[in-house]
């Protein structure tokens, strides 16, 4: 890890402890990432994983311990700083894409441009948005409704949602696990791209090899900290 | 596992929503339930109410302006073998520590009557009276109590007759309560088709009768209920009754040689005549007058009765020759050949006398011996008969006493009545003859025997020719009691669109059910369950609660029938008058209303389930809409948006031509279409909204997409808000404000301030200076207008009383006064353009049919009449006569009778006399004075001094007490619209969370969201808004601009503020409840 340090650290992760009631998730976890990096996250069901990803996109809170996101305490931010920290600087993707049904291919990507204040899209958000759908090849499906797309179409437009913004992580929980083997292979290969096109830190949380193994570097969640997998 | 176990496994887990779907369906049921109920309990009411008053009469015989011995009714009784009894029916007014009641009716009866009422009631005694309840609560009075009764004097002589006296037409008696008579001690007893209960005091027959006549006499007989026609009781009339029971006698005068035909009504009527002439009695007919005086040069004979003879001994006169009688011509120094000139009085409406002359040649002078010594030509006028002296005559007319001089009192002592000049019958038939009669006497030759003329005229001449009418008063009220005003179909009219907007709750609530349900119904699908059985499933869920709820519907019908019921007999009492109104349950409604609701409910679900299950397996699976939505260009609700409209717009056009803007049917008709058009038109621009152009992404557009996905729930809100608004509203434009143009001559109240009735009839001419001394009225009014008219009694045809009517009073007015002042307005006429449509009762339409006129909503509601229609009545001669509905007056203070012209009354009911109804203006200043001066001057006359605008507003109050109604039930399809919101949006945010989540996660604020859903949902309350506003003022435009200071703006812009403040709350409140703060929970749980 010391390694690492030659580049600027995006995040930096200190004594990270979570429980919920009596069962202890998280213990004393620890953990840096550069800028850039594409990352995975492995380990079974239960192991913590989403609560880890969680904590790191401020959806939730640690007990103790704290996150630096550029040398920022997330920990000390209002929960409409962090709303406001989130929709600059983070992207999600989610198994399930959560894309809006009312709306288009085009709009569920613009949605997080209207985030905090601005009531209205801008001429260069939509330009960006139609830059990052025609880099997954969705340009053809930018006006469709999501009933009208498959599931890898949804999943690679809400890629494109994660990444209007621009923001400096983007952080994916089994991005690939609604998918068949092929959409998967094929969505994967396709994050790694944006990873290297955008310049965007990516965290994976997957079950995947395959998916983690296309990753930079991967890690383990075991008896509740992270373990480098990488040797 | 059965299917039946998985129907209620469903019905079990999705409980909340088919409560909910339940609550909907329930609400349409019970409304409509108690719309048949309230009808059924209306009706039931009317008929019981109806039997009440008739108790176990059938049939009456009812003497119009006439009175006949009593002992009739015995000799009925033996013709016809069944009870009858006979009864004094008048009107009077009755005083009690400082309370007054008037229009009350006054029964002499007989001891029989009260078994016609299964009443245990004994006969009240010598200074004894029963009264009603009604009467009873009025005075609050008491058994034991006394107190004042005022009672006309009628007598038998019409108190039109001009010698008739004119004072003292009318008896206080003070009398002790010997009981109170409730409904069922036949207390309710009347003759009116009125669901309200005349206040009433029973007499002895004999002791009310005593009081007015020599004898026993009564002027209606109660018939029992009977298996006889009419004719046949007509019949059974002639074969019993006898001359004294129309008032006539026969008498033998020997020195004349004649028999003598005299009626106590002092004028004989002219059917009586006709019928003789037709025999070989070869009648004599006689007429006497009096005449003011007899003028020869510069000699005047005052006050001397001149007889019409038709048959002469000596040579008769022609026309316009006289005989005198050698005392007069001496008088006069007259001769034959001279010119006299005969000055009489000739009476008018209300007593006013005009004087008159004609001019005769003296045919020849008579000695005073035979027929020119008979004093028996003069008629038993009351106040000239049997007096002694000139200066003792108390008579109608106003006598110069002045002028009598002692040779006349001479002339008076010694010969009485006799007249001292004869003329012929017709000419002075055609000087004095009245409507009434046109002889005081007619004669026979003594060949012919009394009784064969007795029996002559009794075969031949019809009952009703001489005012005795039977009348199947069972009959008629059954009739009245079942055409009345059907409260069910007004009801169910006034619900009409609550049940529609519970119907679209429902609707919308089931299919919130379906989609929730989608993902259920795919995995059948692929568990690979049939099709069918798949439908049946959710066909027998959505059955069973539509099953269910009716039922349970009716019964929640019921309770809402007590509770409107119980407004209507208080707070909503206008409408009905009467707090007795009971509730009667029909089974057959209770039936219609499960039936009705379950059919219509069961086709809105099936219609709902069936496009439901049109969806693709794979998207229901996944809980996706079909994508079918994204192709639907609305060309459907565009279809149905112009065909609506334009329905709407021919319905107005007509409604405009045709001035039937005030047809409320019309409205609400053209409303609903426009509502529909609407509405319609909001669903196809959400349907087409998409921006085709893409150019950026906004709030707005989030919330046009969100609207557009869910555009079924969102045009149901929409259209259960406007149908709410669209009713409340409307209700306002109807409103009518009765009080802003009272003063104008053009309004209801013909710019008259008052509205004077008085129970007792009124014979002193007010429009004369000494009418108006006579009464007692002060003499300095400025702008002093009194308008007398005659009334003919019979039943109010006003939307006071529910009873349909076919025989509705009748005033007699002189057009002319209307039409100089320009009073009242017409709402349709039969008038040409430019003429004013009261000219129109003078126009002679032909014999025995007369014009009238009547208030327009009395035409259309009362009667069920239009204008053109002949409503038939029976005239005093028994003739049948027909008014000509010629005009319908715009709602005035005449509300409830016919008018007809004056002259025309005379002509027909000629016996009625006096006034009991007066319009009066005077100057503003003037104003108060003159109503405490007619208060104290008609107080003997029972009168009440109305504010004709107050009238005119106590009959709008029924019309606003049913806007009330509209109003209460507009406000629950409100409540049901933002209710409906509430739920659509607390359902939606539960659907949706995971949307609100990822916003949430995407940095949008927990505020921003709330606001968008505010937005949102605020945007559909304002389309339903708008919708509701723009179809109520597009429907109520005509009536509104003819008269914008009728339009309630403050009322309007108060319901609006109103209603958009409780939308917002409604929304506030689900919008905080629902979205709770921690949605990313949801996400993180995921």
């Amino acid at each position: 890890m010391k390694a690492m340090n030659k580049k600027k650290n995006l995040l930096q992760v200190e004594h990270l402890s979570k429980s919920f009631g009596e069962q202890e998730v998280l213990k004393d976890l620890s953990f840096e990432l550069e800028e850039g990096l594409s990352v995975s996250i492995e380990g079974p069901s239960g192991s913590g994983k989403s609560t880890f990803l969680n904590i790191l996109g401020t959806l939730d809170l640690p007990d103790s311990g704290i996150v630096l996101f550029k040398g920022q305490n997330l920990a000390l931010l209002s929960d409409s700083e962090r709303s406001v920290f989130r929709n600059k600087h983070i992207g999600f993707v989610f198994q399930m894409h959560h894309l809006l049904p009312q709306c288009t291919v085009m709009e569920n990507v613009l949605l997080p441009a209207l985030g905090t204040s601005a009531s209205k899209t801008d001429r260069a958000t939509v330009q960006r948005a139609r830059e990052i759908l025609d880099s997954l090849g969705m340009t053809e499906h930018s006006h469709k409704f999501p009933a009208q797309l498959s599931g890898g179409e949804c999943q690679r437009t809400a890629f494109a949602r994660a990444l209007i913004n621009q923001p400096e992580l983007i952080l994916a929980d089994e991005p690939t696990g609604s998918l068949d083997q092929e959409s998967a292979e094929k969505l994967g290969n396709e994050l790694i791209k944006l990873n290297r096109v955008f310049r965007t830190t990516l965290i994976v949380v997957t079950h995947s090899a395959a998916l983690a193994q296309k990753m930079q570097k991967r890690y383990a969640l075991k008896n509740k900290s992270l373990q480098s997998l990488n040797h | 596992m059965t299917l039946l176990k998985l129907l209620f496994r469903n019905l079990r887990y999705f409980l909340k929503e088919h409560l909910l779907l339940s609550a909907g369906l329930l609400t349409s049921t019970a409304i409509l339930s108690s719309a048949l109920i309230i009808g059924d309990s209306v009706d039931y009411s009317l008929k019981r109410i109806a039997s009440e008053r008739l108790g176990e009469t059938r049939h009456v015989l009812l003497a119009q302006e006439r009175f006949f011995p009593s002992t009739l009714t015995r000799k009925i009784e033996k013709e016809l073998k069944i009870p009858t009894t006979a009864v004094l029916l008048l009107e009077g007014t009755a005083l009690n520590a400082g309370r007054t009641a008037t229009e009350l009716q006054l029964c002499g009866v007989d001891t029989d009557f009260w078994a016609f009422g299964k009443s245990k009631l004994s006969q009240p005694g010598n200074n004894e009276v029963i009264i009603n309840e009604v009467l009873a609560e009025s005075l609050n009075l008491q058994t034991g109590d006394e107190f004042l009764i005022r009672i006309p004097n009628p007598g038998f002589v019409t108190k039109n007759s001009t010698f008739v006296p004119d004072d003292e037409n009318r008896i206080a008696v003070r009398m002790k309560v010997k009981a109170v008579a409730g409904p069922g001690g036949f207390g309710n007893f009347s003759l009116k088709s009125n669901q309200l209960t005349p206040q009433t005091v029973f007499f002895s027959l004999d002791v009310l009768s005593d009081l007015l006549f020599e004898g026993s006499f009564a002027n209606l007989i109660l018939i029992v209920e009977n298996r006889y026609s009419t004719q046949e009781l007509y019949q059974a009339l002639q074969r019993s009754w006898s001359l004294e029971d129309i008032n006539l006698s026969l008498r033998k005068l020997e020195k004349q040689a004649k028999t003598e035909l005299i009626s106590d009504r002092v004028f004989i009527e002219d059917t009586l005549l006709s019928i003789l002439r037709e025999t070989a009695f070869n009648p004599e007919p006689v007429l006497t007058y009096l005449v003011n005086g007899l003028v020869l040069g510069n000699k005047l004979t005052p006050y001397s009765f001149v007889s019409g003879l038709s048959d002469f001994p000596t040579e008769a006169p022609g026309a316009g020759e006289i005989l005198l009688n050698t005392w007069l011509a001496e008088d006069l120094q007259a001769q034959i050949g001279d010119s006299i000139e005969l000055e009489y009085f000739v009476p008018e409406s209300f007593r006013k006398l005009n004087t008159a002359r004609a001019s005769f040649k003296v045919k020849d002078i008579i000695p005073l011996e035979g027929f020119a010594r008979d004093s028996l030509l003069m008629p038993a006028f009351e106040g000239f008969s049997g007096v002694e002296s000139c200066s003792d005559w108390e008579t109608g007319i106003p006598v110069d006493y002045s002028s009598i001089r002692p040779k006349d009192e001479l002339w008076w002592s010694e010969h009485g009545g006799t007249p001292k000049a004869f003329i012929a019958y017709e000419t002075a038939r055609s000087l004095w003859g009245q409507e009434y009669g046109n002889s005081t006497a007619l004669r026979f030759g003594l060949e012919h025997a009394p009784q064969a003329i007795e029996q002559s005229i009794l075969n031949q001449l019809h009952p009703a020719s001489m005012g005795l009418n039977i009348r199947d008063v069972k009959q008629e009220s059954n009739w009245s009691a079942s055409n009345a005003v059907d409260f069910a179909q007004l009801f169910l009219g006034l619900s009409f669109f609550l049940i529609l907007a519970a119907l679209l709750l429902s609707a919308l609530l089931f299919g919130m059910l379906l989609q929730q349900r989608n993902k259920e119904q795919g995995l059948y699908r692929s568990l690979g369950l049939n099709r069918n059985k798949i439908y049946g499933i959710f066909l027998s869920e959505a059955l069973l609660n539509a099953f269910v709820s009716s039922l349970v519907g009716i019964f929640a019908g019921i309770g809402l029938s007590k509770l409107l019921l119980y407004f209507i007999n208080s707070i909503w009492i206008d409408i009905v008058r009467t707090s007795s109104i009971g509730l009667f349950v029909h089974r057959s409604s209770l039936l219609t209303g499960f039936a009705a609701n379950l059919l219509v409910a069961a086709a809105v679900l099936l219609i709902l389930l069936k496009k439901h299950f049109g969806a693709a397996i794979a998207h229901l699976q996944k809980n996706k809409p079909d994508p079918g939505l994204q192709h639907n260009n609305g060309r459907a609700w565009l279809i149905t948006a112009v065909c609506s409209g334009s329905l709407f717009l021919l319905l107005w056009l007509f409604s405009l031509l045709k001035d039937l803007y005030q047809n409320s049917l019309l409205h609400f008709v053209s409303g609903f279409l426009l509502l529909l058009s609407l509405n319609a038109l909001f669903a196809y621009f959400l349907i087409k909204n998409r921006a085709k152009f893409f150019n950026g992404f906004s709030i707005g557009q989030l919330i046009a997409n969100n609207l557009k996905y869910n555009y079924k729930q969102n045009i149901s809100i929409a259209a259960i808000l406007s149908i709410g608004l669209f009713i409340v509203l409307s209700t306002g434009a109807y409103r009518n404000d009765v009080g802003r143009d009272a003063a104008n001559n053009s309004s209801g109240t013909g710019g008259y301030p008052f509205y004077v009735q008085n129970s007792l009839p009124l014979n002193l001419d007010l429009s004369s200076a000494e009418g108006r001394q006579k009464l007692g009225l002060q003499e300095d009014y400025p702008g002093l207008s009194l308008v007398q008219m005659l009334k003919l009694e019979g039943d109010d045809a006003s939307c006071l009383n529910l009873n349909r009517i076919s025989r509705p009073s009748i005033l007699g007015v002189n057009p002319r006064i209307f039409i100089d002042r320009e009073a009242f307005s017409f709402v349709k006429s039969r008038a040409k353009k430019g003429l004013n449509s009261w000219s129109l009762l003078s126009e002679p339409l032909g014999e025995n049919f007369v014009p009238a006129v009547a208030d327009q909503t009395v035409i259309t509601w009362g009667l069920g009449k239009a204008v053109g229609d002949t409503l038939f009545y029976l005239n005093e001669k028994g003739d049948s006569i027909g008014l000509v509905l010629v005009a319908g007056l715009s709602s005035s203070v005449f509300q409830g009778n016919l008018l007809i012209s004056e002259a025309n009354f005379r002509q027909h009911f000629p016996s009625n006399s006096g006034s009991r109804i007066m319009l009066a203006d005077v100057d503003k200043s003037k104003e108060n004075e003159l109503r405490d001066d007619l208060n104290n001057a008609l107080r003997s006359y029972g009168v009440q001094v109305q504010d004709s605008a107050r009238r005119l507003a106590d009959f709008n109050s029924v019309t606003n007490t049913y806007l009330d109604i509209f109003l209460a039930l507009g406000g629950i399809a409100l409540i049901l619209g933002t209710l409906g919101i509430a739920i659509v949006l607390i359902k939606s945010i539960t659907a949706r969370k995971y949307q609100f989540a990822l916003m949430q996660a995407f940095g949008m604020r927990m505020s921003s969201i709330r606001r968008m859903l505010i937005y949102e949902y605020m945007f559909l309350i304002l389309i339903g808004l708008m919708t509701g506003l723009l179809s109520s003022f597009a429907t109520s435009a005509v009536s509104l601009l003819a008269n914008p200071a009728q339009i309630p703006l403050d009322t309007i812009a108060l319901i609006l503020l109103l209603f958009l403040l409780n939308s917002f709350v409604w929304i506030y409140l689900a919008t905080s409840l629902s979205l709770k703060k921690d949605l990313i929970r949801d996400l993180r749980n995921e």
